[in-house]
């Protein structure tokens, strides 16, 4: 799906909550909307996954890779923010 | 404090869908059941900065340095997802994106599964899980080697809420509005960035 479409969603959503234009029982939901929202793709992608054998045989592979990205990422991250703000605060 | 819920939502649907009980024509519907639900999911996001005056008055009120911080973490983790990527045969653009996550597994799997497919999202899953149990289980060892800004940095999105207990305890009270601001800054741009990342880069 095209980026143009999530921003959109996402200004729109902003300007809905900003203006507050839903009614107060939408509103105080909102947060508990958008966790069901994560619960339900998570759920969604997982019987997905579940359905897609050579993806869950080839884990261990997937998984050497996936712990790859995971440390390139916290490095880079706390290498670049240590030059950015210095050693000692923030 | 860490939750397991997303995971073990996550893991139904896995043997949910191994044990072969989906209903018939599942594949064709699971396409427009996602697309539907992001743009529900963006739609919410946005919602819920919206409605946060207080969200937009803190943001101004901060230092130029300290809105740095969760644009060094985010350039730092493509930087060091790309080169670590590219050695275990990864594609640049998977790499860059599923690092882009900083730790927000749930958001980089959905948007890594609408993107690329049902492989980039698992590794996507796994590599920000993994990110941000390690960034718990080592925040001492990052305040040590890459001072507080550096251990701020490696919490990503998690600065907000899980990891941020752990950089309280190891670096000090002080930096935890700065973790905080920096987490939400993260969480507001990651669910752009991983599928801009992807498409800019594939």
């Amino acid at each position: 799906m095209d980026i143009l479409v999530f921003a959109l969603c996402l200004a729109i959503g902003i300007a809905a909550g900003y203006r507050n234009w839903l009614p107060p029982y939408l509103t105080s939901r909102s947060s508990w909307g958008l966790t069901a929202a994560v619960y339900l793709l998570l759920f969604l992608i997982g019987c997905e996954l579940g359905s897609y054998r050579s993806v869950l045989e080839q884990m261990s592979g997937l998984g050497v890779q996936a712990a790859a990205l995971c440390l390139g990422g916290l490095l880079g991250s706390a290498l670049l923010c240590r030059i950015v703000g210095g050693g000692g605060g923030v | 404090m860490f939750d397991p819920k997303p995971i073990l939502v996550l893991l139904a649907g896995v043997i949910l869908g191994a044990m072969g009980h989906l209903p018939e024509g599942f594949d064709d519907l699971i396409g427009p059941l996602l697309r539907g639900a992001l743009i529900l999911l963006f739609l919410a996001i946005g919602f819920d900065m919206g409605k946060e005056p207080r969200l937009w008055e803190t943001l101004r009120s901060l230092s130029g340095r300290a809105l740095m911080m969760p644009v060094a973490a985010l350039l730092g983790s493509v930087a060091g997802g790309i080169l670590t990527g590219i050695t275990v045969g990864l594609p640049v653009g998977l790499a860059a994106s599923a690092s882009a996550g900083c730790g927000y597994y749930s958001i980089t799997m959905i948007l890594l599964k609408e993107a690329a497919g049902i492989e980039a999202a698992t590794i996507g899953f796994v590599a920000n899980l993994a990110r941000e149990v390690l960034t718990i289980l080592a925040m001492p060892l990052f305040v040590r080697y890459f001072g507080k800004a550096g251990a701020l940095g490696a919490a990503g999105a998690t600065a907000m809420d899980t990891a941020l207990p752990f950089i309280i305890r190891s670096a000090g009270k002080e930096v935890a509005v700065h973790a905080f601001v920096s987490g939400v800054i993260l969480s507001l741009i990651i669910p752009l960035s991983v599928p801009l990342i992807y498409r800019l880069l594939s």
